[in-house]
């Protein structure tokens, strides 16, 4: 190779290299974490970042030593790496992940998970917030029981694409979706869970911060997957409280005045089972319906689809 | 190769033309089928890339008309992609890379090419069975290129295609269904074509061709087709019941009151296929990467049983750990717990291939021909995608990752940057023994490091958007406000990958260029200790004119021997010792 060559090759080697270092170890952080037990995730994170720095950097390193200790022409040794002597250093590098780089996600993440996945425990508090939240395609519907405690009566407070909870409280969220597959993504209190036609799904967190965060969709489910975005704002106890109260007495007012308008037409029930704990300790999610499901995605979606070309207006969201 | 002779279609000339067009279509000579494999596949790795280059011009610039082709394809929104087309893009864009692309070059390809050449045997163990599997593909890809031009749009579920986004509850058009069908006639076929190459492995090698004499190449290809053979049925069982509920109103992935079915079985159904698959891709790669770097370090390859086991390790493994696509619909603590177990423990296989390529480069005498450069940038991609999967397989990591762009950084490192550079390894390598010409080494220079550079660094730049958060499959992921500051990052990825696109020019002028008039190739102009390199370049029609008898391993370089008796550094498998 001539020099201005070698120079070209071992400059995009560099850039190459470097690349996803940098990339990985300036740029990007995790978004701001909110919740009480967020820490754990972010934690076997940072450990893991350190453990596969140090695999990249004797993975990477020693191609690198070995690209230029050992370019060619010189003899070449002749050894089929067959002697245990040689072949201790493919089995101690695969010993050393095994154990340490996946030990420590094993055991971290098994020891976390009996903490986030406990949902019957929560569910038990009594401080705990309850909601039962329908995702459908495009939105995010949230059902609390009003200061009856009692889901599936004339106090429920039913919201669409924003909700809030209070600072410091377990909030455990039953989650189902009434047409296609949805996911449940608050990106800032690391929750992530999918919403399957059929199943509910179960989850838990508790909002350390107040303040506005975001409810994403993670499941491609259609056209507008990208808008079905809900606002999770976070508020004191108190403030949650009254909020509750005032939300409970307007749907018990605008129950009595419909009930009035029209004696005969039974109220508008909540389509939802009864609120039910996980049918074993841990689980996320269990078979179970609602009512009258997947008949909203029926109507929908040849409104949406229509026949002839299937394209619609560019949607800029700004 | 000779080529038709001039004169009109009636006159004694034009005849033999069309006789020779006719034998071309419908050769039985393996050689002839992995070219239309090779042609069939590069076509489709073009359309899969233009889509995603329109893909990334929509997280560029989101909302504005695409540039040269927008009037084209989205004329009813004045060049701009729409929300809808948008989802028809990713969806067409993994579809046909995974199926149509990726699969017809590494296994249609190069599989069909060397498994014979390289146990020393005439062809396939199944000739005409060789050929039907081609028009079957052939016909798959004309079945997944007429979805995308449906009148109610093309296939929009994703590639995944979970009901009941796949069910005509979510999308009553014909492209969903036409592209199920393509599907099921690309397994249909593949699992032929695996039938084929298992058969030849076991039957037809040379005598003296032992399963340990084995070049790594075969050995990564026959451990593909066994698992092809097993999981693609798993694949057109998924698609066949996905197909009944559409044309049939079968209701097997419809839960409540549309059916008595539930979606979550197809998840399993498809990730019990979806796998294994990338192994299946995979393989061919590692074992060409064992073989070629022993090659181009004139050293032999480092530890080939380990390298082996660690390849039917794998292979053993790659049905066990599917469960880690699923770890957040829900599933029991216990299960996700075996699941990830499994899945970690993939993790000290691949070490050991790993660092048996690193110890076979120590102490070799390295040459950087294209191909090693290929492979080596292959090695590096493959590094950095199996480091960023550890944090998938964990379930908490999981969590805040699975479905962001950390994900899609991350099988495109080993599906996309892996296996195009392994592929792209496999063209510049075999291509004088496929056409007898040899390829420009400059044009082949930029090729491999534009492509290296620009793949890492637009993957790299998709994991650091995903672990910010960002889920993917947004038609403008601006509008989460925890994202606006991802605009920069996601515009620099764009054109990153607009630059891999165009670099890819070069390889097309390289290819043509050299196939019309590249110089002639030597029959062994790498020096190399396979059987392939014992035939004339391109081989005749059956491949051996006299059986080879096999005498050695696939990797005697640096050889004491042969340095002393012969004056070069290597003594290929079916030489007489000197
Ligand atoms: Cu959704």
């Amino acid at each position: 190779m001539t020099s201005g060559r070698r120079f070209f090759a071992a400059a995009a080697l560099v850039a190459a290299v470097v690349s996803p270092g940098v990339a990985l170890a300036l740029g990007p952080s995790l978004p701001p974490d909110a919740s009480a037990e967020g820490w754990r995730i972010d934690r076997l994170f940072s450990s893991t970042h350190v453990l596969v720095a140090l695999v990249a950097v004797v993975a990477f390193g020693g191609l690198a030593l070995a690209l230029l200790r050992y370019r060619g022409p010189r003899a070449a040794s002749y050894s089929h790496g067959t002697t245990g002597r040689a072949i201790a250093w493919p089995l101690a590098a695969a010993a050393f992940v095994l154990l340490v780089v996946d030990g420590n996600l094993f055991v971290t993440s098994t020891l976390d998970l009996r903490t986030l996945t406990d949902v019957r425990a929560k569910a038990e508090d009594p401080d705990a917030v309850k909601i039962q939240l329908t995702a459908r395609q495009w939105s995010w519907e949230a059902r609390y029981p009003g200061p009856d405690d009692t889901f599936g009566t004339a106090q429920d407070v039913v919201v669409t694409d924003h909700l809030r909870i209070p600072v410091g409280r377990p909030v455990v969220v039953q989650l189902a979706s009434v047409d296609v597959v949805h996911a449940l993504n608050l990106p800032n209190f690391r929750v992530k869970l999918q919403a399957i036609p059929g199943r509910i799904g179960s989850v838990w967190f508790q909002a350390e911060k107040k303040g506005r965060f975001e409810i994403a969709c993670a499941q491609h489910c259609g056209t507008f997957h990208y808008k079905m975005r809900g606002v999770l704002e976070v508020v004191d106890d108190d403030t949650f409280e009254e909020w509750l109260a005032r939300e409970a007495d307007d749907a018990v007012r605008v129950q009595q005045e419909r009930d009035r308008a029209d004696a005969e037409e039974a109220p508008p029930r909540s389509p939802w089972p009864r609120w039910e704990e996980p049918p074993e300790a841990g689980a996320w999610s269990w078979e179970a319906g609602l009512e009258g499901e997947g008949a909203p995605l029926l109507e929908r979606s040849s409104e949406d689809r229509p026949a002839e070309g299937h394209r619609d207006e560019p949607g800029g969201a700004r | 190769m000779s080529r038709g002779a001039g004169g009109g279609a009636g006159s004694p000339a034009g005849q033999s033309a069309l006789r020779k067009l006719a034998r071309a279509l419908t050769s039985t000579d393996h050689k002839a089928i992995a070219k239309k494999y090779l042609w069939a596949g590069l076509v489709f790795l073009a359309i899969g890339g233009l889509l995603a280059m329109v893909m990334r011009w929509q997280w560029a610039h989101p909302g504005e008309p695409v540039p040269v082709v927008g009037q084209l394809l989205f004329s009813a929104s004045g060049g701009a992609v729409t929300p809808a087309s948008y989802t028809s893009l990713f969806t067409s864009h993994g579809l046909i890379m995974i199926f149509f692309a990726i699969t017809p070059i590494l296994i249609g390809a190069f599989g069909t090419f060397c498994i014979p050449l390289m146990i020393g045997a005439q062809n396939l163990a199944f000739p005409r069975l060789g050929a039907v599997s081609f028009w079957l593909f052939a016909l798959s890809q004309a079945l997944a290129l007429a979805s995308l031009v449906m009148p109610a749009g093309a296939p929009a579920s994703g590639w995944t295609m979970y009901p009941p986004m796949s069910t005509t509850a979510a999308d009553p058009g014909p492209g969903q269904t036409v592209m199920i069908a393509a599907i099921l006639t690309t397994g249909a076929a593949s699992i032929l074509v695996a039938i084929n190459h298992v058969t030849t492995v076991i039957t037809q090698r040379a005598p003296g061709m032992t399963w340990g004499r084995l070049p790594l190449t075969v050995w990564g290809f026959w451990l593909a087709a066994v698992l092809s053979a097993l999981f693609l049925p798993v694949l057109c069982v998924a698609t066949s019941l996905l197909f009944l509920d559409r044309v049939a109103d079968a209701g097997f992935f419809l839960a409540g009151a549309k059916g008595a079915g539930d979606p979550l079985l197809y998840q399993h159904l498809f990730w019990i296929f979806g796998h294994p698959e990338v192994y299946i891709l995979i393989l061919p790669v590692w074992g060409i990467l064992g073989d070629l770097l022993a090659v181009f370090a004139r050293k032999p390859a480092f530890w080939y049983r380990g390298q082996v086991g660690a390849m039917i390790a794998v292979s053993s493994m790659s049905g066990l750990v599917y469960g880690h696509h699923m770890f957040q619909t829900g599933m029991g603590p216990m299960l996700g717990g075996a699941f990830e177990v499994l899945t970690l423990a993939i993790s000290g296989p691949a070490v050991v291939l790993y660092v048996n390529w690193l110890c076979t480069l120590w102490g070799g005498s390295i040459r950087f021909d294209v191909p090693m450069l290929f492979v080596l940038g292959t090695m590096f991609v493959f590094g950095v995608g199996g480091l960023t999967g550890l944090y998938l397989g964990a379930i908490t990591t999981d969590i805040h990752l699975h479905d962001t762009l950390w994900v899609v950084g991350h099988f495109h490192l080993i599906m996309a940057a892996a296996t195009f550079l392994g592929s792209f390894a496999a063209i510049y390598y075999w291509f004088p023994k496929l056409f007898g010409r040899a390829l420009s080494r400059p044009l082949s220079l930029v090729h491999f490091w534009g492509s290296f550079v620009l793949l890492v660094i637009t993957f790299s730049l998709m994991l650091s958007a995903g672990y910010e958060g960002q889920p993917r499959r947004l038609y403008d992921p601006f509008g989460y406000d925890f994202l606006a500051g991802l605009e920069g990052i996601n515009a620099v990825t764009s054109y990153a990958a607009f630059a891999l696109g165009a670099v890819q020019i070069v390889f097309v002028i390289n290819f043509v260029g050299s196939l019309v008039r590249g110089p002639a190739a030597s029959d062994d102009p790498w020096a190399a200790t396979t059987l392939e390199w014992s035939v004339p370049s391109p081989p005749p029609e059956e491949n051996f004119s006299v059986t080879p008898v096999v005498r050695r391993g696939p990797h005697e370089l640096a050889s004491p021997e042969a340095v002393a008796r012969l004056g070069r550094d290597y003594l290929r498998q079916d030489e007489e010792s000197p």
